[in-house]
């Protein structure tokens, strides 16, 4: 369908889980290189188990995943950086050592860039991480992530439990910091205020891929934002 | 391993510590009053003996806190590290716990021997030890230690393989039932009884047999194949099958 | 700068009409530098793909130049922001007769009413 190379291939990916729920059902995608997605889907869609896969958390039960070719795993762990619906940090640490964790174990990891994120988000070094509140936190997770020079970026979320105020800041975070040579995939539900982000949009229902395409396209083709578009794919 | 260690130990440090300055406190206090109102030595010895095990259970259950933490934590399983670091690292931990521990305890036998001049005939402990003993003791404790906590590391990483609540039986029932098969093929193979330290306080004294004592070379070959297998089959579980 | 975007309509379409606006009304004036891809995405909370695909466009229709190793610059010549200027007042007023003849007015109409409107 397009013709960037690809960073991310699902190739008939299924996942069903231990006590018979089916999340992925035969999922085959393709991502480019250099692209904002936005992985859409309402809450049970599947957008985490997709996102879990790609990040080598879960095994798919069948199909294959690559990232730059490489089968998901050891390898591609070092060139994806994930944001996951849990922390990346733990309760004991201070800003300063989620940082340090993070340089001492991504090689990729750039500190200079988690000091600029830090201080854009008005975050201290030593503030203790338990004290943070939620859209603080938010904030911190993000700027770990993106901080790191991976090929691919998950942001599982980003912008789920957060007021409108951190919302915005987290969005023009995004923008400011991302890596244009990189992929990013945002999952969210919340489609209007983060649809002006996208390249693509991929719409995922009951496991299953519904809708993939340019967001300049579903505007031309509809004259329908990706919200309403979103709405009346999802409208029961 | 050594950067992993650093954080399991951060994140521990202040337990441990703690831990610490309470055994500290209460083997001066054994020691005080035991002086002061003129106890049995072998009492003194068993409460000592008491306190110095239940900072072991301690250090065991952080042991493995420590590790289900780690094969549960996104934080932990997004690390470009090959899973056998999430155990290494918890039991190297644990082995410089109980080697510090150990140290302590033996430190403590000497002080009563040797200092205090306790060896009256209520204690028949000089009879089993010689100096080359003590460090003896140590690699056997440390070892039975790496085993044991290998045993249980497999068991919580099955255990952890479902998410549902059962999880934690199966676990148990995990750990049991490789006790037994590992116990009854080392019978089957050297006849001899498989823990083969004991202890017991009789009229007589403190008896102890510890470790090398009646421990046969077969035993411990087999339980190095088995630790072996018992790491990579954890390590396995932790990359593939752990719930996410 | 600010824009109120529609979300349904293509986001470069809406930065490509601001743009030239801005350009016509003489806010950015001809040989100006303007902003980079970054800054203009980061200050619109927009897709830098997007705002690429503007400037692609205004290179296209030679509105826009790129200077190497410079950045991007409003076009000098004169005329070519006149032919734009020409070409939005077009629009506008196609717009505006549409609507008119499907009010039901006759072309002498829409002059009378027009001379009528533009009269101090």
């Amino acid at each position: 369908m397009y013709s960037m190379d690809q960073l991310l291939q699902f190739d008939h990916v299924s996942k069903v889980y231990m006590r018979g729920r089916t999340a992925l059902n035969n999922v085959s995608l393709n991502i480019g290189s250099g692209k904002i997605i936005g992985l859409l889907g309402t809450n049970g869609s599947g957008k985490s188990t997709f996102m879990k896969i790609a990040a080598g958390l879960l095994q798919p039960s069948s199909g294959h995943v690559t990232i730059s070719g490489t089968p998901v795993g050891l390898d591609t762990k070092s060139i994806v950086s994930f944001m996951p619906d849990r922390p990346l940090t733990e309760a004991w640490m201070k800003v300063s050592d989620a940082v340090a964790f993070f340089q001492d174990f991504y090689q990729d990891f750039d500190v200079q860039k988690a000091h600029n994120m830090l201080e854009f988000m008005n975050i201290q070094l030593n503030d203790r991480i338990s004290a943070l509140s939620k859209g603080m936190n938010e904030r911190l997770q993000l700027t770990l992530a993106l901080s790191r020079n991976a090929r691919l970026y998950m942001l599982d979320e980003p912008i789920g439990g957060v007021d409108p105020v951190a919302r915005g800041k987290i969005l023009d975070a995004i923008v400011e910091f991302y890596n244009e040579d990189s992929s990013l995939i945002i999952s969210t539900h919340l489609v209007r205020d983060i649809e002006r982000i996208f390249d693509e949009v991929v719409f995922i229902r009951n496991g299953e891929i519904v809708l993939h395409d340019e967001v300049e396209n579903i505007r031309m083709k509809h004259g329908k934002s990706v919200d309403e578009m979103f709405k009346g794919v999802f409208a029961e | 391993m050594i950067r992993l260690l650093k954080y399991d130990w951060k994140r521990n440090s202040t337990t441990v510590l703690g831990a610490l300055v309470v055994l500290i406190i209460a083997q001066i206090a054994i020691m005080v009053m035991g002086f002061m109102w003129g106890w049995l030595p072998a009492a003194m010895l068993g409460l000592g003996i008491m306190a110095y095990s239940s900072v072991g259970v301690l250090m065991v259950v952080l042991v493995v806190k420590t590790f289900d933490y780690n094969i549960k934590s996104y934080q932990r399983r997004l690390l470009p590290l090959h899973s056998i670091w999430s155990i290494l690292s918890p039991l190297l931990m644990g082995c410089l716990g109980v080697l510090c521990l150990g140290a302590v305890v033996l430190l403590h036998l000497w002080m009563y021997f040797n200092l205090l001049g306790l060896h009256d005939s209520s204690l028949a402990f000089h009879t089993v030890f010689d100096n080359w003993d003590y460090l003896k003791a140590l690699i056997m404790l440390v070892w039975n230690f790496i085993f044991l906590m290998l045993t249980i590391f497999f068991a919580t990483a099955v255990s952890r393989t479902t998410s549902s609540r059962a999880g934690v039986w199966i676990g148990i029932l995990t750990f049991l039932v490789l006790h037994s098969i590992i116990g009854w093929v080392s019978q089957k193979l050297f006849g001899d009884g498989y823990w083969s330290q004991s202890g017991s306080i009789n009229e007589e004294g403190v008896f102890f047999q510890l470790g090398p004592v009646g421990q046969s070379w077969g035993d411990a070959i087999l339980e190095v194949i088995v630790s072996i297998l018992l790491l990579y089959a954890t390590a396995y579980l932790i990359e593939r099958k752990v719930a996410a | 700068m600010s824009i109120e975007f529609d979300n349904n309509l293509p986001i470069y379409l809406q930065i490509m009409t601001y743009l030239k606006k801005e350009i016509v009304i003489g806010k950015l004036r001809p040989g100006d530098k303007i902003p980079s891809v970054r800054e203009l995405a980061a200050e619109l909370q927009i897709n830098p793909n997007t705002v690429q695909r503007t400037f692609q466009e205004l290179e296209r229709e030679g509105i826009v130049e790129t200077r190497r190793g410079l950045g991007r610059f409003v076009t000098s010549e004169e005329e070519k922001i006149m032919t734009i200027k020409k070409e939005m007042a077009g629009e506008l007023l196609e717009n505006f007769i549409k609507g008119m003849q499907e009010l039901g007015f006759e072309e002498q109409d829409i002059v009378a009413i027009v001379t009528d409107a533009v009269k101090p």
